[in-house]
C-alpha cells in the first residue's frame, strides 16, 4: 500500500515537473505590448510602426506607456526637432539663447565640444530614426500590398531625410541599413576618410530618392505625410548644397526638381505668410503652400517639442506674452531663444523704412513702419545683448510661430500648453527661392529676379519691395532667405552654402565668444561625433579639426 | 484494532472526565515520548520531573515514559544539552515532547538553506542575530533590528519618512546594474523586493515582535543553494512558534515615541538675502528688486513637526491539546515629521504548528496578515522649502491659491511652489493588503530511517490601491498643461511558491561519519501588475481630461533543482557540497540553465587531541569555501525578447487621416544572461575562556563575472541609445571581523560587547568587449548637473570624475579654474579628458560597536557604527550658486554653504565638492527596568530608547550615509525619543 503511494507520488512529481518547464516560455500577457511574431495578427500594427518612423523625429517616446525613446536627462529638450533647431539657429545670427543649461552657452558662441548634450541627442535620435525605419522596411520587404508598398517608400523617405540631416551637421555618420540586424555590433561609417564618407553619403541618399519617387503618393496627396513634392524638395536642397558636401557644383539639378515642384501645380503661394506658422498650418483657411511638415496636436500629439517649443521659449512675461499673443496659458513664457541686433538689420531694410533716421525701437518696437508683412520681431528692453549670459529681457524677439488661428486673436487654441501648429520642413516659398538661387548661380538672372520678386510680392502685398536685377547678388540671396525663413531651423545650412557660418565677413553679436562677434574656424562647419560615441564604438573615427 | 482501542481509551477519558468533577488531583498515568526537536530522534535518559514532588522518571532508550500523576500536575523535562520544558498534564492522552537543543552558541541551532544544522556544525560564512541581540526602540521594520549587528552587512534607511524601507547590502554589492538586494526568506517563503505601487517597504509584513532570528548567509558555500539569487548573500528570517506542551503565554510589548528632526539643510534668512541681492545687484539686474519680499520666513520650520506615534503587539502562544499555536496582532500609527504624512498598520499572524502520527508528519502553518494606510504627502515640499525665498510670507490672501503666497504666473509658473501648501494640499494615500501563508509538511519517511520529505506550498499576495490628488488651487503641478490633479493607482503583486525535497541522514559508525544529504526541486512564479490613470481640470465648464493612462503586467518563472551533501568524519572533519541548477523565464532558451555548484570544507581543530584538553579554547574551527552564484534580477522581465510598446494617448500620430498611436520596438539584447559570482571564503571561528571571548575572522573574494549593465550603445546598432547588456567583471576583496565579549557574567550583572569589522575594496576589471585602455569608462550623471562618476577598469565602481580644483593663497577655491591636466588647452571645467578619478562612495572600513549591560533588574544597551574612507559628493553645494538665486523674475534660495565658494555661476565638476564622509552614528541607546512578578507572576519592563543620538562627522551636508555617494538630499533623518513597556510571563 505504502509503495503504491510512493510510486504514485513519483509519477505525480514527474508530471508536475514537466509542466513547470514550460512555464519558463513565458511570454508577456500586457495587452500594450506586442511581440514582433505577433506583428502580422493585424494589418493595424504595421500602421502603428510606421507612425512611430515620423513620431520619432517630433516627440519624446510612447508617452506614459513606454517612456522615452532616448536615455537623457530631460526628455523633451532632446528631442530631434528641438534639439535640431537649436543647433541650426543659436551658432547663427538668428536666435541667441538666454538659459544656463550646459551646452546652450556653447552653441550661442560657437565654442561647442565633442560632450555638447544637444549634439549628442541629435546624433543618437538620427541614428535611432534610421533604426526605426530600418526594421519596418525589413519587416515589409515581401509585402505587396499597395498601401504597405507605398509606407515602405515613405520610410525610405523618412531615413533619406534622417541621413540628410546627418550629411548636413555630422558629415560621416555610422551607415546602417535594412541589411543590418539590431543587436550587438559596432556599425562603420561609410570611409574613414570624412570628405570621400561625406560624398558617399550624398550619393546613397540621392540613389535612394531617385528609386521611391514613383512609389510615393502624388504631391500633395497625404499632407503630413510624405509624397512626391516631398522627396523633391529633398533632393532639391541636396542639389543646391552638392557643392558644401561633395565639392562639386549641381545646381542645374536643383533646377530639375524645383522646376517638379512648382510645374506640378498642387501647390500655391497663399497670400497670408503667417497661415503657415499657425494653428493647422491655415489649411483649413485653403493654404496650400506646406509640403512637408512634423504634425502637431494639442490633444494627439503633445510634448514642449517643435513649434511649441518655438513658441513657448521666444515667449516671455513682460514683451511677448504667450497669453496674450498666442493663446497658450499653461507652463508659458520660458524666456529663452530672441533674435541678435545683427538680425534686425537682415530683416528690414533700415535705410529704406527709416530714411537714415535711427531705428525707433523705443517709439516703435513691433516695426510697424516696415511694409514687409514678414517682420513678427519686437525689441524687448534693448536691441542689445550686453554679455553672452544676458537674460532674455534683452534681445529682439520673435513671435512668428503661433497657437492660434492666422489672423485670429480671440478664439483660445485646443490645448492651452500644446500648439496645434505642424513643423514645416519643406514649404512652396522653398521651392521658388532654391529655384531663384539655382537659377543665379548657373547664370539665368531673368529666372532668379523673378521668382525672387514672387516671394517679395507675397511678403509686401505688392510689388512696393520688388527688386531690379541689378539689386540681385549673393548677399542679397542669403538675406532673402533669412527673412523668410526664419526660426524655421535652416539658417546654418544657408549660411555655410554662402561661406558666412565661420570665416567669412559677416559677424554678429556674440559669434566666437566676442561683443559684435568675430571670425571662427572653419572646421566648425560640422559638427564633432559626440564623445559618447567615439567612446562607444571603436569603429568610428571623429571629424577633422575636432 | 488500533481504533477500537482508542475509543476504549476515549470512554475511560470521559469517566474519568466526569469522576474528576468531584475529585480534584484524580490521579492518572501521564505517558509520552521524548524527541530532538531539530533531527526528530527519540531521546533516552531524559529526566521527568512532576514539579513540586520528588516523584520522577527517566524515559527509556526508545525516549519513552511512564508515570503517575494528579491531573493539573505540571512535568518539567530536563536533558543535558537541552533546553528544559514544562508540560502540564490534562489528561491520559499521549504527550509527546520535543526538546530544543540547548542554547550554548555551538549547540545553538541555525536554519540554513532546506534545513537546520547546528552552528558548531555549518562549514559556511554564517551570521545569526537572535531576540538577545536584537536592536531595541521604535522597531517599525525588522530591517531595524538588524543594524549594525552582523559583520558585512550594511543597513542603510532609506529616508525619514514613516514606514520607509532601507538598503541592505551583504558583503558591498556584486553587480552595478542588476539588483543588489539579497535574498530574503521568510519561514522559508522567499519575498520578492519590488515594492507594490503604494507601499515603501516589503518587510513591513512581519511584526519585529514575530522574529526569533536572521541568519544571514554570506559565502558561496551558504548561498549556493538558492542559485541564481544568491550572489548578493542571503537572508534567513524565522519567526516565533511555540511547541507542544507548553503552557499559555501571553505577552504584551507597546511603547510611545516623539520624533523630531536632527537638522535642517542651513539656508539664508531673508535679511541675508537682501544684504546679496544688494551686493550683487550688477548680475541679477535692476529688476530683480521688486521680486524680494520683506519677511524673514524660515520655511524649513513650516514644513517639519515634531511627531508622536505608538505601536501596540499582542502576542498569544500556547499549546490546545496536541496543536502548538503562536498568535500575534500588531498595531502601529507612525506619523512623519513632515506635515501631512503619517502611517498606520495593522499586522496579525497565526502560527500553528501541529504534528501528526507519532510525530512522524510535523506540519507548520503561517499565515500573516497586513493593511497598512499610508499618507506619504508630497516630500517634494522638502526641496521647495530650501528653495523657497525667505522673503515671502505663508500667507497673504491671494485668493488663486486658497491664501498661500506663490509666484504669479509672470514667472512662467515655474517659481517655487510654497512648500506649506504643497506639502498640506497633498492628499496622496494609499490602502495595502498583503497576506502571506505557507504550509510546510515535514514527513519522517516510515520504512527508510532517517529519510525525510518536506514539501512546503506558499503564496504572497499583495493588493493596493492609492490616489495622489492635488486640488485646482496647487499650482505644484507644473507638468501638467491642466489645473489641479487627480491620479489613481492600483497594484496587484503575487508570487506563488512550491519546494520539495527529500534529506536523508545516516550515522556510519563503523568509519565515524555521518552523511546528511538533501534533494529538491523548487518552482516560483512572480507576477506584478498595475495601472495608472491621471485626470486633471481645464476649468469649471470641462471637469476632467484625461492626460495619462498606463498599465502593466509583468511575470516571471524560476525552475530549480538542487542538491546538498554534508559529510562529517570523526566529529571533527565536515566536507559540504552543493548543486543547483536554475532555469528563469528572464532569459533566451540558449541563456535559461545555469549550474551553480559549492564546496566547502571545516576542520574543527579544537576536538583534535592536541588540543582538546587546552582549558582556554572553548572554540577553534577552520572553514573554507567556494562556490558560483548567479544574479538573475536585471529590472527587465523580458529583456530577450523583440517586442513593440503602444503609445499612450497623447503620442500618437497622424497618419492617412487619422490620429493613430504608435508602435515602437524596445531595445533588446537576444544573448543577455545572468550574472554569474564566483567566491572564495576562507574562515576562523574562535573561542575563548568557556566562551567568554568569541568571534571568526573570514577573508574572501569575490569575482562577478558578466556583469550587467546599461551601456550606451553605438548608434544604429539598437533601439535606444542605451542598452542592458553583459559587459563586464567585477571584484570584491575583503576582510571581516566578528567579536563578541562576556567579561562580566553573573547572576545580577552581566556585561556583553560585540564589535564587527569588515573591510571591502571593490574594482572593476573588465569594461567591453574589447580590452581597450583608454576607455574611458561609463559615465554616470547628465548633461545638466555634469557627469561626475565612472566606472573604469582598474578603479571601484562609481568612482568620483572630477576637476582638480585650483585655489588661492589664502585656500579659497578659484571659480571655474581648473588644472589642466590633458595639457591640450581649450575649456578645462566640465572636459571628460581634464577629469581625473578621485575617491569613491563605498567605504574602506565598516564598524559596528555594541554593547549590553545588567545589573540585576536595570540594563543599559547601546549600538553603534563607524564608517571610514566613504566619501560624499555634495550635490546640494554644488547646485548652488549665485547667479541661481534670481531666476527668470523670482527668487530663489540656496544653502549657506555657498558662503564657503561665493561661485556664481554652478560648478559641478569641482572636485572641492567630494567631501569625506566618514562618520560615527550612535544608532540606539537605550535604558530598561524589570519588574519581576509584579502582578501575578507578570514581568513587566520599562524601556527608555533613543535612536539615532548622534552622528560625528565632517561632512558638511545633512547626512553623510548616502546611497550611491551623491548626495541630493534634503529630507532630515528623525531622531526619536520612545518609552517602551512590556508585559509578558
Amino acid at each position: 500500500m505504502k509503495k503504491k503511494i510512493l510510486i504514485l507520488a513519483v509519477i505525480f512529481t514527474g508530471l508536475m515537473v514537466a509542466s513547470c518547464m514550460k512555464d519558463l516560455d513565458v511570454k508577456p500577457k500586457d495587452p500594450n505590448t506586442i511581440l514582433s511574431g505577433n506583428l502580422f495578427d493585424d494589418p493595424a500594427y504595421m500602421e502603428q510602426v510606421m507612425a512611430k518612423v515620423y513620431a520619432s523625429f517630433i516627440i519624446a517616446g510612447q508617452g506614459a506607456n513606454g517612456g522615452a525613446d532616448i536615455t537623457a536627462p530631460d526628455e523633451n529638450f532632446f528631442t530631434t526637432m528641438r534639439a535640431l533647431w537649436n543647433l541650426q539657429e543659436l551658432p547663427t545670427d538668428e536666435a541667441i539663447c538666454a538659459w544656463g543649461d550646459v551646452g546652450i552657452a556653447d552653441l550661442n558662441t560657437q565654442t561647442w565640444s565633442s560632450s555638447n548634450p544637444f549634439l549628442t541627442a541629435v546624433y543618437q535620435r538620427l541614428g535611432l530614426s534610421i533604426t526605426y525605419a530600418n526594421d519596418f522596411i525589413r519587416l515589409t520587404s515581401e509585402s505587396t500590398e499597395p498601401d504597405i508598398i507605398r509606407y515602405r517608400a515613405e520610410a525610405r523617405f523618412l531615413r533619406a531625410l534622417a541621413y540628410y540631416w546627418y550629411l548636413d551637421l555630422f558629415g560621416n555618420p555610422p551607415f546602417t541599413t535594412e541589411d543590418d540586424i539590431v543587436g550587438n555590433f559596432y556599425p562603420s561609417q561609410l570611409d574613414t576618410d570624412f570628405q570621400t564618407a561625406r560624398t558617399k553619403l550624398f550619393n546613397y541618399i540621392v540613389s535612394e530618392l531617385h528609386s521611391i519617387e514613383d512609389q510615393l503618393g502624388e504631391p500633395g496627396f497625404s499632407y503630413p505625410n510624405a509624397d512626391k513634392g516631398a522627396a523633391w524638395m529633398l533632393l532639391a536642397r541636396l542639389y543646391l548644397n552638392a557643392e558644401v558636401y561633395t565639392k562639386t557644383a549641381k545646381y542645374d539639378s536643383a533646377l530639375i526638381y524645383t522646376n517638379k515642384v512648382i510645374n506640378s501645380g498642387a501647390y500655391s503661394l497663399d497670400p497670408d505668410y503667417r497661415k503657415n506658422f499657425s494653428a493647422d498650418n491655415g489649411r483649413d483657411g485653403g493654404n496650400q503652400e506646406m509640403i512637408f511638415a512634423w504634425a502637431q496636436d494639442g490633444t494627439n500629439i503633445q510634448g514642449y517639442v517643435g513649434t511649441t517649443f518655438i513658441i513657448e521659449s521666444s515667449s516671455d512675461a513682460v514683451y511677448l506674452r504667450a497669453e496674450k499673443f498666442h493663446g497658450l496659458t499653461s507652463n508659458t513664457n520660458w524666456n529663452g531663444n530672441r533674435a541678435t541686433k545683427h538680425f534686425l538689420n537682415v530683416m528690414i531694410d533700415t535705410l529704406a523704412t527709416y530714411g537714415g533716421n535711427p531705428v525707433p525701437w523705443d517709439t516703435d518696437p513691433f516695426f510697424t513702419q516696415s511694409n514687409d508683412k514678414r517682420v513678427y520681431l519686437r525689441v524687448k528692453q534693448s536691441p542689445d545683448i550686453p554679455s553672452a549670459s544676458s537674460s532674455g529681457d534683452y534681445g529682439i524677439g520673435v513671435y512668428k510661430f503661433t497657437a492660434r488661428y492666422a489672423g485670429d486673436t480671440v478664439t483660445p487654441p485646443s490645448n492651452l500648453a500644446y500648439a496645434d501648429t505642424d513643423f514645416p520642413i519643406f514649404r512652396y516659398a522653398d521651392a521658388i527661392l532654391m529655384r531663384a538661387e539655382a537659377a543665379y548661380r548657373t547664370g539665368d538672372l531673368a529666372t532668379a529676379v523673378a521668382d525672387v520678386n514672387r516671394i517679395r510680392e507675397r511678403a509686401y502685398g505688392n510689388s512696393s519691395g520688388n527688386i531690379t536685377a541689378g539689386q540681385l547678388d549673393e548677399k542679397f540671396l542669403l538675406d532673402e532667405r533669412g527673412r523668410e525663413f526664419y526660426y524655421e531651423g535652416q539658417r546654418r545650412t544657408d549660411m555655410i552654402r554662402y561661406g558666412e557660418f565661420t570665416g567669412g565677413t559677416y559677424t554678429w553679436a556674440w559669434k566666437g565668444g566676442v561683443y559684435n562677434g568675430t571670425q571662427t574656424s572653419n572646421h566648425l562647419n560640422v559638427y564633432p561625433i559626440p564623445s559618447e560615441e567615439v567612446a562607444a564604438n571603436p569603429n568610428i573615427v571623429q571629424n577633422p579639426g575636432y | 484494532m488500533n481504533k477500537h482501542f482508542t475509543f476504549l481509551k476515549g470512554v475511560m477519558v470521559l469517566l474519568l472526565a466526569v469522576f474528576s468533577l468531584t475529585a480534584v488531583g484524580q490521579e492518572i498515568t501521564a505517558s509520552g515520548t521524548v524527541f530532538d526537536a531539530v533531527d526528530g530522534s527519540s531521546l533516552p535518559g531524559v529526566t521527568v520531573l512532576v514539579q513540586n514532588t520528588t516523584s520522577g522518571t527517566t524515559t527509556d532508550i526508545d525516549g519513552n515514559f511512564s508515570i503517575d500523576v494528579s491531573v493539573g500536575s505540571v512535568l518539567e523535562f530536563s536533558y543535558v544539552g537541552y533546553q528544559k520544558q514544562l508540560v502540564t498534564v490534562q489528561s491520559s492522552a499521549k504527550i509527546i515532547v520535543n526538546l530544543e537543543p540547548a542554547v550554548t552558541r555551538l549547540g545553538e541551532v541555525v536554519v540554513i538553506g532546506y534545513g537546520q544544522v547546528k552552528k558548531g556544525d555549518a562549514t559556511g560564512s554564517i551570521s545569526t542575530v537572535s531576540t538577545k541581540e536584537f536592536n531595541r526602540g521604535v522597531i517599525t521594520s525588522p530591517q531595524d533590528l538588524l543594524v549594525g549587528k552582523a559583520a558585512g552587512v550594511v543597513i542603510t534607511s532609506t529616508g525619514g519618512a514613516p514606514g520607509s524601507g532601507s538598503t541592505i547590502r551583504i558583503r558591498g554589492g556584486s553587480s552595478l546594474n542588476a539588483s543588489n538586494d539579497p535574498l530574503i526568506i521568510v519561514d522559508g517563503i522567499p519575498i520578492d523586493n519590488h515594492n507594490v505601487s503604494g507601499s515603501s517597504n516589503f518587510l513591513s509584513f512581519v511584526n519585529p515582535n514575530d522574529i526569533e532570528s536572521f541568519t544571514v548567509l554570506k559565502d558561496a558555500s551558504a548561498t549556493a543553494i538558492y542559485g541564481s539569487r544568491a550572489s548578493n548573500g542571503v537572508i534567513l528570517i524565522t519567526t516565533k512558534k511555540s511547541t507542544i506542551g507548553s503552557p499559555l503565554k501571553l505577552t504584551y510589548n507597546g511603547n510611545v515615541s516623539i520624533s523630531a528632526p536632527t537638522a535642517f539643510v542651513d539656508v539664508y534668512s531673508g535679511d541675508e538675502m537682501r544684504k546679496i541681492a544688494y551686493d550683487y545687484h550688477d548680475i541679477f539686474g535692476a529688476d530683480s528688486y521688486l521680486k524680494l519680499g520683506k519677511e524673514n520666513t524660515d520655511w524649513q520650520d513650516e514644513i517639519f513637526r515634531t511627531a508622536v506615534s505608538h505601536d501596540h503587539n499582542i502576542g498569544l502562544s500556547g499549546s490546545y491539546k496536541n496543536l502548538p499555536y503562536r498568535v500575534s496582532l500588531g498595531y502601529t500609527d507612525q506619523r512623519g515629521i513632515l506635515e501631512n504624512t503619517d502611517m498606520q498598520r495593522v499586522t496579525g499572524a497565526v502560527n500553528l504548528t501541529p504534528s501528526f502520527f507519532d510525530n512522524t508528519l510535523k506540519v507548520n502553518i503561517n499565515a500573516k496578515g497586513m493593511n497598512t494606510n499610508h499618507n506619504f504627502g508630497d516630500n517634494g515640499a522638502v526641496g521647495s522649502s530650501i528653495n523657497m525665498s525667505p522673503t515671502r510670507p505663508v500667507m497673504d490672501g491671494n485668493p488663486n491659491s486658497a491664501g498661500y503666497f506663490q509666484w504669479s504666473n509672470y514667472d512662467a509658473n515655474l517659481g517655487t511652489p510654497n512648500p506649506v501648501e504643497q506639502a498640506l494640499a497633498a492628499d496622496n494615500r494609499s490602502v495595502v493588503n498583503r497576506f502571506i501563508g505557507n504550509i510546510q509538511f515535514d514527513y519522517s519517511m516510515p520504512f527508510v530511517k532517517g529519510l525525510k520529505a518536506n514539501l512546503n506550498l506558499a503564496t504572497d499576495f499583495t493588493k493596493s490601491e492609492g490616489h495622489n490628488n492635488r486640488p485646482t488651487t496647487s499650482p505644484s503641478v507644473i507638468t501638467s498643461p491642466l489645473w489641479g490633479r487627480l491620479t489613481d493607482y492600483t497594484g496587484k503583486n503575487s508570487n506563488d511558491l512550491l519546494d520539495f525535497y527529500l534529506s536523508y541522514t545516516k550515522d556510519l559508525k563503523q568509519i565515524q561519519s555521518r552523511i546528511d544529504a538533501t534533494a529538491g526541486y523548487s518552482w516560483q512564479h512572480f507576477k506584478v501588475e498595475g495601472d495608472n490613470y491621471t485626470r486633471g481640470i481645464v476649468d469649471d465648464a470641462h471637469p476632467y481630461q484625461k492626460t495619462d493612462s498606463s498599465s502593466f503586467y509583468n511575470e516571471n518563472f524560476l525552475v530549480s533543482f538542487f542538491g546538498r551533501l554534508n559529510y562529517t568524519f570523526m566529529e571533527k572533519y565536515l566536507v559540504t557540497f552543493t548543486l543547483r541548477n536554475d532555469g528563469s523565464s528572464r532569459f533566451s532558451e540558449d541563456n535559461r540553465w545555469g549550474i551553480f555548484p559549492a564546496a566547502a570544507f571545516a576542520w574543527k581543530i579544537n576536538e583534535e587531541a592536541f588540543l582538546k584538553d587546552v582549558e582556554v579554547l572553548s572554540d577553534l574551527k577552520l572553514r573554507i569555501g567556494w562556490g558560483i552564484t548567479g544574479q538573475q534580477d536585471v529590472g527587465s522581465y523580458y529583456p530577450y525578447m523583440a517586442r513593440y510598446i503602444t503609445s499612450s494617448e497623447g503620442s500618437y500620430y497622424y497618419i492617412n487621416g487619422h490620429y493613430i498611436p504608435t508602435l515602437r520596438p524596445s531595445a533588446f539584447d537576444p544573448d543577455i544572461k545572468w550574472e554569474e559570482t564566483t567566491t572564495q571564503n576562507i574562515g576562523i571561528d574562535f573561542g575563548f575562556f568557556n566562551d567568554r571571548i568569541t568571534g571568526s575572522f573570514d577573508l574572501y573574494k569575490r569575482v562577478t563575472e558578466d556583469l550587467l549593465n546599461e551601456i550606451t550603445v553605438p548608434t544604429g546598432s539598437n533601439f535606444s541609445n542605451r542598452l542592458l547588456t553583459n559587459i563586464g567583471s567585477l571584484e570584491n576583496k575583503g576582510a571581516e571581523l566578528n567579536l563578541n565579549l562576556i567579561p562580566i557574567s553573573k547572576p545580577d550583572m552581566s556585561l556583553n560587547i560585540g564589535f564587527n569589522l569588515t573591510y571591502n575594496e571593490n574594482k572593476i576589471t573588465k569594461l567591453l568587449a574589447s580590452d581597450d585602455p583608454d576607455f574611458i569608462g561609463v559615465l554616470y550623471g547628465d548633461a545638466f548637473t555634469g557627469q561626475n562618476q565612472v566606472t573604469r577598469v582598474g578603479y571601484p565602481a562609481y568612482s568620483f570624475f572630477v576637476n582638480q580644483q585650483v585655489y588661492d593663497a589664502n585656500g579659497n577655491p578659484i571659480e571655474g579654474l581648473y588644472v589642466d591636466l590633458s595639457g591640450d588647452g581649450g575649456a578645462v571645467g566640465g572636459d571628460n579628458s581634464d577629469k581625473y578619478i578621485y575617491k569613491n562612495p563605498a567605504p574602506d572600513y565598516l564598524m559596528g560597536l555594541s554593547f549590553y549591560f545588567n545589573y540585576k533588574n536595570f540594563d543599559v544597551a547601546a549600538s553603534s557604527r563607524i564608517s571610514l574612507g566613504n566619501y560624499v559628493y555634495n550635490a546640494v553645494a554644488a547646485g548652488a550658486s549665485i547667479d541661481q538665486m534670481y531666476q527668470i523674475g523670482y527668487w530663489r534660495n540656496q544653502t549657506k554653504l555657498l558662503d564657503d565658494t561665493r561661485f556664481i555661476k554652478r560648478q559641478f565638476t569641482s572636485d572641492y565638492f567630494v567631501e569625506n564622509g566618514s562618520f560615527f552614528k550612535l544608532d540606539n541607546f537605550s535604558v530598561g527596568y524589570t519588574f519581576n512578578d509584579f502582578y501575578k507572576k507578570l514581568n513587566a519592563r520599562v524601556s527608555f530608547t533613543v535612536q539615532n543620538m548622534f552622528t560625528i562627522t565632517k561632512y558638511s551636508g545633512l547626512d553623510p550615509e548616502v546611497d550611491g555617494g551623491i548626495d541630493n538630499n534634503f529630507y532630515p533623518r528623525p531622531r526619536t525619543f520612545l518609552l517602551g513597556v512590556s508585559i509578558g510571563y
